[in-house]
C-alpha cells in the first residue's frame, strides 16, 4: 500500500478526485493509514514518543488487497463523492446509527460505500447481496435515538 | 433534588478571600452545571448547525466570549451525546469555561503547539478549530486509557494537524525552546468541577492539593524550557486552590529570570485577579495579572488562567 494506491483507491471507488489529497500526508504502517497535514510531517519531532500521527484514514490487508476507509475519513471526503453513494431515509438513519445491517436495493457496486443521510455524511457501509453490513464503531453507534 | 455534602474544612477553606460571599459560593458549588457545546467548524457550517438544532428544539444562548460555544438551556430534554450532530462531529460538548483556555492562548495557523496534558482532547480540538487544522499540535498525555479518549475525540472531529504522543510531561525539559504556544492544563484537585462531579469531594483533600501543586511545578517547569523564546505558556486548572495556581505562578517566576505573566482580558467574562497572599504567604505581585473565576461569576466551573510569556 502507498499514497499513490490509496488515491486511486478512493477516485475509482467513489470520484473523489485525486486533487482533494494534495496537501495531505498518509503515513502507511502496520495496516493501518493515517492522514495528517503536510505541514506536521515537516515539524521537528525527535525526542517526542509518537503513538499517532493525524487521523485514521483506513486500514488494509496486503495478503488480501482489501483497503476499508473509516467513518471518520468519509465523514470529511465523503462529501466530494459522486458514486457509490447509499442515501438512507429518517427511519434507516436511525437504524444504521444503531448498529443495524440494512437491507436495502441499490444501484452502487457491491463493497464499500458511502452512507448518506440528506447532504450529511454518515460514514461507511459494505454493499453486498442487498444488504448494508454496518461499518459505524461500536464506540460511536447510539443506543437510542432521542430527539425533541 | 439530591445536593453534594461538602466538607468542613472545604466550606471553610475560602471564606477570608470571599467573605460573606463565601455562602453564595458554596451554593454555586452544589448546584448542577449549565449544559454546552461548542461548534466544531472544522466539520460543520456553525450557522447551519444552529439554525438546525433550533429547529429540532434546542434552546441555544450563545457563551459570550467564544462564537462558536452555546449554551443548552433545555440540556434535560435533549440528548445532546445521542443526536445526529454529534455523532457527526458537528458539536462537542464542552463547559464554557473550558474554552478560555484555548482563547488566552490564541494559537495561529502556522504555530507549534503544544498541550502538554491533553486528555480527553476538549481543549485539543478547540486549538485544532482556532487554527483551521493547519499548524501543528502535539496533544501529549501519559495515561493510555486517557489517550484512548484522546484519539477517539480528535478523529470524531475530524482532527488531522495533531500528534498525539504518551510521555510524562516532565519530559520536554530536554527538549529545549521547541514550541511556539504551550498549553498547560494541568492535573488538579478539580475544586472547579464539583458541580459536574461530586466524586471529586470523596478525594479532596489539602493534602492532595499540596502534593498536585509539587507536580504542577514539576510541569510548568518543562513547559518553560520547551517553549522557545517569545513564545507564550498558558497555564490553567480547574481549581481554586491558590496553592495550586498562583503558587505555582510564584515558583515559576522565582526560578526563571526570563518570563512574564501577561495580563489578560476576555469580552463578556467576569473574572477576578489572581491574589497575592494565602495563609500568611505572599506571592510575586506579578501573579494579580492572572485570572480566577469563581463559578458563581459567570454560572460556570470554576477556573484559575495565567498566561506566561518567556522573554
Amino acid at each position: 500500500m502507498n499514497r499513490a494506491k490509496i488515491i486511486k483507491w478512493m477516485e475509482q471507488r467513489f470520484g473523489i478526485n485525486r486533487g482533494i489529497f494534495k496537501g495531505y500526508a498518509f503515513i502507511i504502517k502496520n495496516g493501518k493509514v493515517w492522514l495528517t497535514s503536510r505541514e506536521v510531517m515537516n515539524r521537528e519531532l525527535r525526542g517526542i514518543k509518537i503513538e499517532s500521527v493525524g487521523l485514521l484514514f483506513g486500514r488494509y490487508s496486503e495478503r488480501k488487497g482489501i483497503f476499508k476507509p473509516t467513518t471518520n475519513a468519509l465523514q470529511i471526503f465523503g462529501k466530494y463523492a459522486s458514486r457509490n453513494i447509499v442515501e438512507l431515509n429518517e427511519r434507516e438513519r436511525d437504524d444504521y446509527l444503531t448498529g443495524y445491517d440494512l437491507e436495502k436495493q441499490c444501484d452502487a457496486g457491491e463493497g464499500y460505500v458511502i452512507i448518506k443521510y440528506k447532504h450529511h455524511v454518515l460514514g461507511c457501509g459494505l454493499y453486498r447481496n442487498g444488504i448494508i453490513k454496518n461499518q459505524i464503531p461500536k464506540a460511536r453507534r447510539r443506543y437510542s435515538v432521542e430527539e425533541v | 433534588m439530591k445536593q453534594p455534602i461538602l466538607p468542613g474544612k472545604f466550606k471553610a477553606r475560602y471564606a477570608s478571600l470571599l467573605g460573606e460571599e463565601n455562602k453564595i459560593f458554596l451554593k454555586y458549588c452544589k448546584m448542577p452545571l449549565r449544559k454546552s457545546i461548542r461548534i466544531n467548524t472544522i466539520k460543520a457550517n456553525a450557522k447551519e448547525v444552529v439554525s438546525a438544532l433550533k429547529d429540532k428544539g434546542w434552546e441555544l444562548e450563545r457563551v459570550p466570549w467564544f462564537k462558536y460555544g452555546y449554551w443548552v438551556k433545555n440540556a434535560d430534554k435533549v440528548a445532546i451525546g445521542n443526536s445526529l450532530e454529534y455523532f457527526l462531529g458537528y458539536i462537542y460538548p464542552q463547559e464554557a469555561a473550558s474554552m478560555l483556555p484555548p482563547i488566552i492562548l490564541n494559537p495561529k495557523q502556522e504555530d507549534f503547539v503544544l498541550d502538554m496534558a491533553a486528555a480527553p482532547g476538549s481543549k485539543t480540538t478547540q486549538l485544532a478549530q482556532m487554527m483551521d487544522n493547519k499548524g501543528c499540535i502535539v496533544a501529549n498525555d501519559k495515561d493510555t486509557s486517557r489517550i484512548k479518549a484522546l484519539r477517539f475525540n480528535l478523529d470524531v472531529c475530524g482532527v488531522v494537524n495533531t500528534i498525539v504522543s504518551r510521555m510524562d510531561g516532565i519530559w520536554f525539559k530536554e527538549l529545549k525552546e521547541r514550541f511556539d504556544l504551550v498549553l498547560l492544563d494541568a492535573p488538579c484537585s478539580g475544586e472547579g468541577v464539583i458541580r459536574k462531579s461530586w466524586n471529586v469531594l470523596s478525594r479532596w483533600s489539602v493534602n492532595m492539593i499540596n502534593n498536585l501543586a509539587g507536580l504542577q511545578k514539576g510541569l510548568i517547569g518543562a513547559a518553560i524550557e520547551t517553549l522557545k523564546p517569545g513564545g507564550v505558556l498558558v497555564y490553567s486548572t480547574c481549581t481554586l486552590a491558590p496553592e495550586e495556581n498562583e503558587g505555582v505562578i510564584d515558583f515559576a517566576l522565582k526560578k526563571f529570570d526570563n518570563i512574564k505573566v501577561e495580563k489578560v482580558s476576555v469580552e463578556g467574562l467576569k473574572w477576578r485577579n489572581g491574589i497575592e497572599e494565602w495563609e500568611g504567604k505572599s506571592f510575586n505581585s506579578e501573579v494579580k495579572k492572572t485570572m480566577r473565576i469563581w463559578p458563581q461569576d459567570n454560572d460556570t466551573q470554576a477556573f484559575f488562567i495565567a498566561k506566561v510569556r518567556k522573554l
